[in-house]
């Protein structure tokens, strides 16, 4: 599994974006309607759907995609 | 409207919960009862009809070290919980679950009495109060199990306890629990017997050949039974509708070690040949019952089949593929159908409550006037009389009607006179941080007695318990002047009700009493420590 390309898709689904406009760069703040409620559940969904495990310390200083992408790891 | 209000973070629950109904809008969590309380608060002005309080109890219990502490802690917050109750709604408690795996055994069964202590707070509640009832969380973590529903990372990250999963899970028991609100249970459980009540077929392998016993596929049915019986003494109607002959029936009911459900266990018995939807619509008619109101469950598919098409009013569970998940079907049927969440409305309780709930309220303005009353600093003092003074005692004593005690009028020079007597004459002046409310109460003593001939105050003070002061400071004078006993009087007029027992509450001893008057003693050397709010 692609890690990059599954987290892009989930966020896209989950904030109701169109997946070409997230970039590396992209800030998930800025994103329409995106809260911290939000991105619990973003973490949360990678986590328990996917195996795609952010680390708590790394989650916390998240703030652009490309953050994202690369704090994340597939469980073992 | 619904309200979830919780000490963690319930946000996630909330949202998915408003996609489906009316929610009020996160409130932030923590402070619960700020909320409930606050009249500016947006949970006061909306005034929701059912709330549900979502409780972490590791969460809650983070600052006590100890078993008393918390179970103290636990105390208090159902305590608070009764103040805020208001009739008319409906509070749905969750149940407590430690999340984390505990360190040792006796952390893990210290861990396990205090979620019991938190069952057994909230069942005191809720028999006390029609309108408390519990959210079962507990059977769903024990379903998916601890690791799936709590998420130790969302805590740390956002004070979510819980996964998404978990989330999903609470709402969807919110969600559940709102249709049992709203829903109007079914009154009748209409039953097959064969593969039903009984394993087998009666008509096809006699009364010794039905499976109804202590083992085995016997034992399944016998559960069914144990359940239906169980039902019934909660108030559902159990009916029959078999296609059987009567009389083999009748030798089950008379004749069978392990049959349960008897004869008069049922309200309503159609054991024919005929169809079953022509029987049930018989019997609705003869219990004088909608169809709609009914329940009707059947082993056989083309039985149901029937029903469904023909009566589409009545409902139709379908029936469990595996044997062994029958007992638990039939749970799943009442609490889905049949069981009922008394509504306050409903409730004989709510009256008691109601008057409960106003002690209560009352109570807690006692507790709010007592620390009024503090916050006045209050000062009285007996003065010296003078010309002056004398006036306003003799004005006061013509004129004040409500607070006094004996209404004796006296003229100045009456009082002049009884000044030279036997007579002592007590006057006070109060003041607040308002004001000065110069000379306000007066009382007239017969030393020759002795005997409080009179006690009056000016209606500006009164409900600031200066009584208890002037009381208080003639009991000292009168102790000093050597009298060891000192009497009273109420004499009723039709507007001095308000102090009908004031001299009892103060602690005198009523000596007798008539339509017309009370008299009272109290022995001074024994005389009570009353609180003051004066001169503090």
């Amino acid at each position: 599994m692609d890690v990059r390309e599954t987290i892009i898709r989930i966020l896209a689904e989950t904030m109701g974006v169109d997946a070409a406009t997230l970039h590396e760069n992209t800030v998930l703040q800025e994103l329409p309607d995106f809260d911290s409620l939000q991105f619990i559940m973003l973490i949360s969904e990678l986590d328990e759907k996917y195996q795609i495990e952010i680390p708590l310390d790394k989650a916390l200083e998240v703030k652009t995609v490309g953050d994202l992408i690369n704090s994340a790891a597939l469980r073992k | 409207m619904i309200a979830i209000l919780s000490n963690i973070n319930t946000d996630y629950v909330l949202r998915l919960v408003a996609k489906e109904t009316e929610t009020l809008p996160a409130q932030g969590y923590g402070d619960i009862w700020g909320k409930m309380l606050d009249p500016n608060s947006d949970f006061h002005q909306k005034d929701p009809e059912t709330i549900f309080l979502i409780v972490d109890i590791e969460e809650l219990l983070k600052d006590c070290d100890s078993a008393q502490k918390a179970s103290t802690e636990i105390d208090l917050w159902f305590d608070t919980l009764c103040t805020v109750l208001k009739p008319a709604r409906n509070y749905f408690v969750s149940d407590v679950c430690f999340r984390f795996a505990q360190l040792s055994d006796n952390d893990s069964f210290a861990a396990e009495q205090i979620e019991s202590y938190w069952i057994a707070k909230l069942s005191a509640t809720m028999k006390k109060h029609g309108n408390v009832h519990v959210l079962k969380l507990n059977p769903l973590i024990r379903q998916c199990g601890k690791d799936a529903f709590f998420s130790e990372k969302l805590m740390y990250m956002g004070k979510v306890p819980y996964s998404n999963e978990g989330n999903r899970l609470i709402a969807e028991e919110i969600l559940r629990v709102l249709t049992l609100l709203t829903r109007t249970p079914k009154k009748v459980l209409v039953l097959d017997l064969d593969n039903t009540l009984w394993g087998g077929v009666l008509g096809e392998c006699g009364v010794d050949g039905i499976e109804l016993s202590d083992d085995h596929m016997g034992a399944v049915y016998r559960d069914v039974q144990r359940r239906l019986l169980r039902f019934k003494q909660n108030g559902t109607l159990l009916a029959i509708a078999s296609k059987n002959n009567l009389s083999d029936v009748e030798e089950v009911w008379e004749t069978h070690p392990h049959m349960l459900l008897k004869k008069g266990d049922f309200v309503s018995v159609r054991i024919n040949w005929e169809d079953k939807a022509d029987n049930l619509q018989s019997m609705a008619a003869e219990l004088n019952l909608g169809l709609d109101s009914f329940a009707f469950l059947d082993d056989m598919p083309a039985e149901r089949d029937n029903i469904i098409s023909r009566l589409p009013e009545v409902t139709v569970p379908g029936f469990p593929d595996r044997l062994e998940a029958y007992p638990a079907f039939i749970d799943q049927l009442y609490a889905d159908y049949f069981q009922p969440l008394k509504l306050t409305q409903e409730d004989q309780k709510k009256t008691q409550q109601y008057e409960e709930n106003a002690k209560r309220a009352q109570a807690a303005q006692n507790l709010t006037y007592e620390e009024f009353l503090k916050s006045l600093h209050l000062e009285a003092f007996r003065v010296e009389l003078n010309d002056q003074r004398l006036d306003r005692v003799a004005q006061l004593i013509g004129k004040t009607n409500q607070f006094n005690l004996t209404t004796r009028r006296y003229s100045r020079s009456e009082l002049e006179e009884m000044l030279q007597t036997h007579y002592e004459l007590y006057a006070y002046q109060v003041k607040d941080k308002f004001g000065d409310y110069g000379l306000v109460a007066v009382a007239i003593v017969d030393l020759d007695i002795p005997e409080i001939d009179s006690f009056l105050m000016s209606c500006r003070v009164m409900g600031r318990e200066i009584e208890r002061y002037v009381l208080d400071d003639i009991e000292k004078d009168l102790l000093n002047k050597g009298y060891s006993c000192i009497k009273a009087r109420f004499i009723r007029t039709k507007k001095n009700i308000p102090v009908v027992d004031l001299y009892e509450k103060l602690g005198y001893e009523v000596v007798s009493e008539s339509e017309e008057e009370k008299t009272y003693q109290m022995d001074l050397t024994k005389k009570p420590t009353r609180e003051l709010f004066v001169n503090l």
